[in-house]
């Protein structure tokens, strides 16, 4: 694909302004570009790495090396212009990098031009590519365009290589999303064996398997996780949830209750705010919602940064109906 | 003068055979230990040949009666050690089953954590951006040791960027593991992975040297909930909840695995603290910027809220090269920082300034943290500084001790030369923190020292206190003086070295703090005599014989004058007698007590032409004189005022306990040479007496009085009798409160100690 055409995609996404600085017409243009790019980090601050690599580019502008590393630098300090710059300068250098064409692919990803990141990353793994992170985005572009088949597998093949708690996570949503719940069952099995027993997906498996009706497993995460928990109040809820589904009404009760009262004997000496979205929780779940909507509403106005507060609140307002098998993350 | 330890002997050895690890053993890197619990720990090392495993260990060097093997032949060993006893010091060694690699001496152990929620006191060292292997990076090291003294860290926290320059297994090797053996055999490393580390290793396939080289926790195994990897995780130490990041490779998007997994965390902790650290900094001016840079900015935006939600207290980091040190700050998360509204306490958080920051008991959130970049550990240093929250700023390579003990938390910063730059403290809830001594110093008897403290809550009076055995017993330097913050004190003279103080709220004795790290009371030498004193001379042409030396001859007849003596170069004190021709020797005597066994001794003479000197009739120094007769020259002319130095071999000692006697005597080179010079000092180290070793009581003691407590009382109270020569000052101990009625035995040598302070004109500061 034409550079020029590869930047006129990206610019309908973006907005003329924002790319007219780094549309490339020809290598030397590229260069200046870069200085340009550069200057506009002339900041204080901006640290010595970043300068360490203009030194090298301005002696030696077609080091492929060098402007990838400089593309991944870009990359991770939330660049993504900056990024896909150096990496364009670095394909048209060497078309057949891989590296070059990697991060050409994660930064146009990343600027939202889908098609052409999804060609870099084709490219890049047919060719024998093996960074987790090209998969990751091959699989992320094939759920925008809403192919959750290619996705989940895309996903697989990355937990393969790297057994990552977010991957699994990711993996598991997808599932969830689709209404494949045996799917997201075994996915989070197989994420919590490879990956010690991690909590996060603990959590997710938790639910799924009680949306399952596999109230036995469920219950059993939950154990397994109380055997070795100083504060239990999470896991009481969880478990509630469970009985509750189960029909078990009662023990539903004493163990939200329980919850309840863990947290309002440790909130004298740890009425953090993390503390109190759980009392919310728990209110919630006992139906003293007036109580759990002040009290979520205390953490939002005192830890407004707080995204699960504002969650919960939303969840709070907006539903009478709450629904506890909600599959929402 | 207090004077910080630079200079310790165990220091030397360290940097010897740590800094140039043995690759001829076939160990590439040395012991260091890993995920330690209140009931295990991880031993790791490595060879470059395969062998199989062998940690020993034992609660005494010479008694490793414990082992554990691995029959598998590996280049890098873990040995996980199960089934210990909680703050329990284990020795060990560790070898390939056949023959011992290392260790099985005093220097290899390890103290298995405390049992979780213990209020004990700890202490941690904190460095970033340090793996370069370069002078100034030992330097940085050498320092903190400098400063700890004997309190070496129990835990080192690294803030990442460990191998320059990209984390290869050599760059560890070289970098990282040569450099810090001597400390990570002892102190258990807790590592965040920095920018140049993950060049080479991969926080999503936990690959790479950094993953091959540490046992990280990802199932929860040092506390918290399991994060699912080694990239990030939680561990508890006494009553701290520690909480790493991988602010550098793993998804920091709020609603991603590892900030979910944080906010799950930190809510279920039943910690009184929560210290969390991350490679790239929320809050930097430095070398990088947390304005424009996304990690930092992820990091202050998405991890910060849960954080501060959850009651954090120091957040910790490294990447700019730069130390930098906020206020006590809260929800400063707009991009760019703002500080307006964000500082909570604008003071500088010291003890010895405008006092610790305060929070609640507990966690509570929203009270403040304070924010600390380290990464100035040993690459260069960079970028102007000037971040809006930052309390404190210093371009120049340095690192942070941490300690940490019940509710109150002190850090300050070590530069590479040895200064301390900065300290805070954060008292939670009300208490007492002592600011000074803080541990480190080296004290001689007679200093003059301030004890500094500070307290929230309503404290009118203080109890002070001194330990001379690092916190087994106490004696009473103060039953109850008013709240002011200071107090003066003089040395006693009584020998430790783990000397701490304690102050603590005469109302409520619990509410107290000791000095974070011990101090020494006399292993530093006592000048006994200063240049320009006083000295009997014979400058006359008669010969005085052969007992001029000895310590019973009579003195009395030869003249007296103040050093320099001499003639011929116009700065002299006292002029000898010019004869013509010139007289070959003239001689010299001083009589100084001393009430203590000698167990060092050094001295510098100022000599023109050449120089012999005895102590108590025995000859430890001499420079250019072959032959002691009267009429002899010396062997060799000197320079004008040549000046000399030498330690004295005190085996034998020639030092008595008692009046001792220094004799001098210089000779001319030729019968022709023009002058004469003469000044000598001389500083003696004493083994003074340890609490239970000189008490008339004898026995244990205790803070409340009787035996060495006594004792060390009286010494106290003969104390007081110098500084009464020092100003009056009245810096004593109350006897009566701690039963003390007469003069020890003590007592009695206090006092001759601070008759022989006053001798030396109490020239000891
Ligand atoms: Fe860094």
């Amino acid at each position: 694909m034409a550079n020029d055409l590869r930047c006129a995609r990206a610019e309908r996404r973006l907005g003329s302004s924002s790319l007219r600085a780094v549309r490339p017409t020809a290598l030397s243009a590229l260069v200046a570009v870069t200085a340009t790019a550069a200057s506009v980090f002339a900041h204080e601050g901006f640290h010595a790495e970043i300068a360490a690599l203009d030194a090298r580019l301005e002696v030696a502008p077609d080091d492929v090396v060098t402007l990838v590393e400089r593309a991944a630098l870009h990359r991770r300090a939330g660049h993504e212009m900056e990024a896909y710059v150096d990496a364009e300068n670095a394909v048209l250098v060497a078309p057949d990098d891989p590296r070059a064409l990697l991060e050409r692919g994660i930064a146009l990803h990343a600027l939202g031009a889908a098609a052409s990141a999804e060609e870099d990353i084709d490219v890049y793994l047919t060719t024998g590519g093996t960074d987790v992170e090209a998969l990751v985005v091959k699989a992320r572009l094939a759920r925008e365009r809403g192919d959750d088949v290619v996705a989940r597998s895309t996903l697989s093949d990355a937990i393969a290589r790297a057994a990552r708690p977010d991957l699994v996570i990711e993996r598991g949503l997808i599932d969830e999303s689709r209404g494949a719940l045996d799917d997201a069952a075994a996915g989070y099995e197989e994420g919590l064996e490879l990956l010690g027993g991690a909590h996060v997906v603990r959590k997710r498996l938790v639910r799924v398997a009680a949306a399952r009706g596999d109230f036995d497993r469920a219950e059993q995460l939950i154990v397994e996780a109380m055997t070795r928990a100083s504060f239990d109040a999470e896991w009481l809820l969880e478990r509630a949830d469970v009985r509750a589904a189960r029909g078990r009404m009662r023990e539903a009760l004493e163990d939200r209750e329980a919850a309840l009262a863990e947290i309002d004997a440790s909130l004298a000496t740890r009425p953090t705010d993390l503390r109190h979205l759980l009392r919310a929780r728990a209110l919630l779940a006992l139906g003293r919602i007036d109580e759990a909507r002040r009290t979520a509403e205390g953490v939002v106005a005192r830890s407004p940064g707080l995204v699960e507060a504002h969650t919960l609140l939303r969840t709070m307002k907006s539903s009478s109906d709450r629904d506890r098998w909600s599959l929402e993350p | 003068m207090i004077r910080r330890r630079h200079h310790l002997p165990f220091l030397a050895s360290f940097t010897a055979c740590s800094f140039f690890v043995g690759a001829a053993s076939g160990q590439d890197r040395k012991a260091y230990l890993q995920q330690g619990t209140p009931t295990s720990m991880t031993v790791a090392w490595s060879t470059s040949a395969a062998s199989p495993s062998e940690v020993r260990y034992g609660t005494s060097p010479g008694a490793l009666t414990e082992s554990v093997t691995a029959a598998a032949s590996v280049t890098q060993h873990e040995v996980r050690v199960t089934g210990l006893t909680p703050d329990t010091r284990y020795y060990y060694s560790v070898g390939d089953g056949a023959s011992v690699l290392e260790g099985g001496d005093a220097d290899h152990y390890f103290v298995t954590s405390p049992t979780v929620g213990t209020k004990k006191k700890f202490r941690a060292w904190v460095v970033g951006d340090s793996g370069t292997g370069d002078t100034r990076q030992a330097q940085v090291r050498d320092a903190m040791l400098a400063y700890a003294g004997a309190d070496r860290p129990d835990l080192f926290l690294h803030m990442g960027d460990m191998a320059y320059t990209a984390g290869t297994t050599a760059q560890f090797t070289d970098n990282f593991f040569a450099p810090y053996a001597g400390v990570m055999r002892s102190a258990v490393t807790w590592p965040t992975m920095g920018n140049h580390e993950g060049a080479n290793s991969d926080s999503g396939t936990q690959t790479g040297p950094y993953y091959t080289a540490y046992a990280l926790p990802r199932s929860a195994e040092a506390g918290g909930l399991p994060s699912g990897t080694e990239a990030y995780y939680a561990f508890d130490y006494a009553n701290v909840h520690f909480v790493v990041l991988d602010s550098h490779d793993s998804p920091r998007d709020p609603q991603g695995a590892m900030l979910t997994w944080l906010q799950d965390d930190l809510a279920a902790t039943n910690q009184d603290w929560i210290i969390a650290y991350f490679h790239h900094p929320p809050y930097t001016k430095g070398s990088h910027d947390s304005d424009t840079e996304g990690q930092l900015v992820d990091m202050r935006e998405n991890a910060l809220p849960i954080l501060e939600a959850a009651g954090v207290d120091l957040v910790l980091a490294g990447h700019s090269h730069i130390y930098e040190r906020s206020w006590l700050i809260d929800e400063a998360y707009d991009t760019p920082t703002t500080a307006a509204g964000k500082i909570v306490d604008s003071g500088n958080g010291s003890v010895l300034g405008d006092g610790p920051y305060s929070k609640s008991p507990g966690l509570q959130a929203h009270q403040g943290a304070v924010y600390v970049v380290a990464g100035h550990g040993g690459t260069g240093v960079g970028g102007r500084g000037g971040h809006p929250v930052m309390y404190f700023t210093e371009i120049d390579n340095g690192s942070c001790l941490l300690d940490l003990q019940d509710n109150r938390l002190s850090l300050v910063n070590i530069r590479w030369d040895g200064e301390v730059t900065d300290r805070f403290s954060i008292i939670k809830g009300n208490g007492v923190v002592v600011g000074a001594p803080d541990g480190g110093e080296s004290l001689a008897p007679g200093d003059p020292l301030e004890i500094r403290w500070a307290t929230v809550g309503n404290i009118p009076n203080v109890k002070i206190e001194v330990s001379y055995d690092d916190g087994a017993t106490y004696s009473t330097i103060v039953a109850s003086t008013p709240n002011t913050g200071s107090y003066p004190w003089t040395v006693p003279p009584i020998g430790t070295i783990h000397g701490l103080v304690r102050v603590s709220d005469v109302g409520n004795p619990s509410v107290n703090d000791e000095s974070n790290a011990g101090f020494v009371i006399g292993n530093s030498p006592i000048e006994v005599i200063p240049y320009g004193s006083m000295w009997r001379y014979h400058d006359e042409a008669d010969d005085p014989g052969v007992t001029w030396l000895e310590p019973g001859f009579d003195d009395r007849g030869w003249k007296t004058g103040a050093a320099q003596l001499g003639y011929g170069d116009g700065d002299e004190a006292t002029l000898l007698f010019e004869a013509d021709p010139v007289i070959a020797t003239v001689y010299f005597r001083q009589t100084i007590p001393i009430d203590y066994p000698v167990v060092a001794a050094s001295l510098e003479a100022l000599h023109d032409d050449g120089i012999a000197v005895f102590v108590n009739g025995t000859q430890v120094y001499g420079e250019y004189v072959d032959a002691l007769d009267h009429v002899s020259y010396a062997s060799a002319a000197s320079e004008d005022n040549e000046v000399s130095a030498s330690e004295l071999s005190v085996d034998p000692s020639p030092f008595v306990v008692g009046d001792n006697v220094v004799a001098a005597l210089v000779k001319q080179a030729n019968a022709t040479s023009s002058d004469v010079s003469f000044d000598l000092r001389l500083a003696v180290t004493l083994e003074l007496p340890t609490p239970g070793g000189g008490g008339e009581g004898g026995g244990g003691g205790t803070p409340s009085g009787g035996g060495p407590s006594a004792g060390g009382n009286g010494a106290s109270g003969g104390q007081g009798g110098a500084g009464a020569a020092d100003g009056g000052d009245g810096a004593g101990c109350d006897c009566a409160a701690a039963g003390s009625t007469k003069p020890s035995a003590f007592g009695a040598c206090a006092l001759a100690i601070a008759t022989l302070l006053r001798r030396r004109r109490l020239r000891v500061s």
